[in-house]
């Protein structure tokens, strides 16, 4: 689950500072442009969400404009960067925005709720102590095969599918399909968007 | 721990266990106690006082389990208890949780909280369906069965004729793992990106959820099972 950054401002002081920011924070690498012109260059962007912190001195109209050609407007999120508190708009045009005087404290906050870390699935595999068979196991299970089904696609008995489930439950804390299923998902074993999510969890 | 007998203040009560709250609202009893003890209010509310000992004692000590003496009491009374148990659920603890998710969920933006969205979507639907089968099936019969027993009608209606308990009691195990799992993945595995309070909030209502749902289904399987069982028996010799 990708998340991309895109900073307009004209500033170069405020928009690789933020990037910088962003990176050690969050561990995105952040696209900085100077004026909404440049931003028709990104429109093709693949990413599940993408956040846009613009400059509030720039034209309001003109970023709505250009933030239209986006392909997945749903996760696309905008917000300000101001340096008076008049430059915040009344109506609902942004997400949220902050101060340029903001502290990086106050930044991560801000942005903490937009912006989780870009997940590394190589990473996230080997953890919770689950074996490589184990991790299998977990991925079958979630797009909800019997354990017979199991058995016959990793060469296994049902006996051993049945102790690896013992264990998985036992280190992941978690008892029933969909639970697992839900594990599965928030690590990255399996995609969500593969899998028909009302009818496995 | 001590127990709590009829000479306790409500007050008291209330002040060693605040979960107790809904509990004894099952019962009809309000806040605003001044200086009633447990008898007076059993008295002015015309509730059974050895029930209302059991229930609440019951409660507040894990260990402290009466069987027998919580099976001496008449199937009406733990139906009754048990029913507003369920509207309890379905007004009042499950909207609140539901509530506490869907704030966190509105204010988060993580994908994450969407699937444990579902999953307690998935969860709700299946403790709701549960609920509805005990209001449905095994609640009337025990109620049949039990005037049955006491020799006010002569026998079963035929449509229960030929059943029993277990096929009307259906097994907690699979709504039990599903809310243990829906707190242990929060715990365990959710991205901290969200915000503190709403979380905290949430995981609150689930387990004080938790602690009253299992205190009910254990006057379920402990207590009304076995107390159908031996009615059960002593109807067929
Ligand atoms: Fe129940
Ligand atoms: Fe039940």
């Amino acid at each position: 689950m990708s998340t991309r950054v895109i900073i307009i401002h004209a500033a170069d002081i405020i928009s690789h500072g933020l990037s910088g920011i962003i990176k050690i924070k969050f561990n995105i690498d952040a696209i900085t442009i100077k004026s909404t012109d440049n931003l028709a260059n990104y429109t093709g962007i693949k990413a599940q969400k993408i956040i846009i912190l613009v400059d509030a001195n720039l034209d309001s109209k003109q970023v709505s404009i250009a933030t239209k050609s986006f392909h997945n407007q749903n996760h696309l999120k905008i917000i300000l960067i101001y340096a008076h508190k008049e430059q915040i708009p009344s109506n609902d045009q942004v997400d949220c925005c902050f101060s340029i005087d903001a502290s990086t404290d106050k930044i991560v906050e801000v942005l903490n709720p937009y912006l989780s870390p870009n997940k590394n699935p190589a990473s996230k595999k080997s953890s919770y102590g689950l074996t490589e068979r184990e991790i299998d196991v977990v991925k079958l299970v979630a797009f909800g095969k019997t354990n017979k089904e199991i058995a016959e696609e990793l060469f296994i008995s049902i006996h051993t599918v049945i102790s690896h489930r013992k264990n998985i439950t036992e280190k992941l804390g978690i008892k029933s399909i969909s639970g697992l299923t839900v594990f599965a998902i928030l690590n990255n074993l399996i995609d969500a968007e593969a899998i028909d999510i009302t009818e496995l969890i | 721990m001590d127990l709590f007998d009829k000479k306790t203040k409500l007050a008291f009560l209330i002040h060693s266990n605040y979960l107790l709250l809904p509990v004894i609202n099952r019962f009809g009893i309000k806040l605003g106690f001044r200086d009633k003890n447990i008898e007076d209010i059993c008295l002015e509310k015309n509730i059974d006082l050895n029930f209302f000992l059991a229930i609440i004692n019951a409660f507040q000590n894990h260990e402290y389990f009466p069987e027998k003496e919580l099976r001496s009491f008449s199937s009406e009374l733990i139906v009754d208890y048990l029913r507003k148990s369920h509207i309890d659920f379905k007004k009042i603890s499950l909207p609140k949780i539901e509530q506490q998710l869907n704030n966190l969920v509105e204010k988060s933006h993580s994908d994450d909280l969407k699937i444990i969205q579902s999953f307690y979507a998935k969860y709700k639907e299946e403790l709701i369906e549960h609920i509805q089968d005990e209001e449905e099936n095994a609640f009337p019969y025990v109620l049949e069965l039990q005037k049955v027993a006491d020799k006010k009608t002569e026998s079963l209606p035929a449509h229960l004729v030929g059943y029993s308990i277990q096929s009307f009691e259906k097994e907690h195990t699979n709504v039990d793992e599903k809310l243990f799992d829906l707190k242990n993945i929060v715990i365990k595995y959710l991205e901290p990106n969200y915000q503190n309070n709403d979380c905290n909030a949430f995981l609150f209502e689930l387990f004080q959820f938790e602690r009253d749902l299992t205190d009910h289904a254990r006057i379920e399987d402990k207590i009304l099972v076995p107390k159908v069982m031996a009615m059960e028996k002593e109807v067929k010799a």
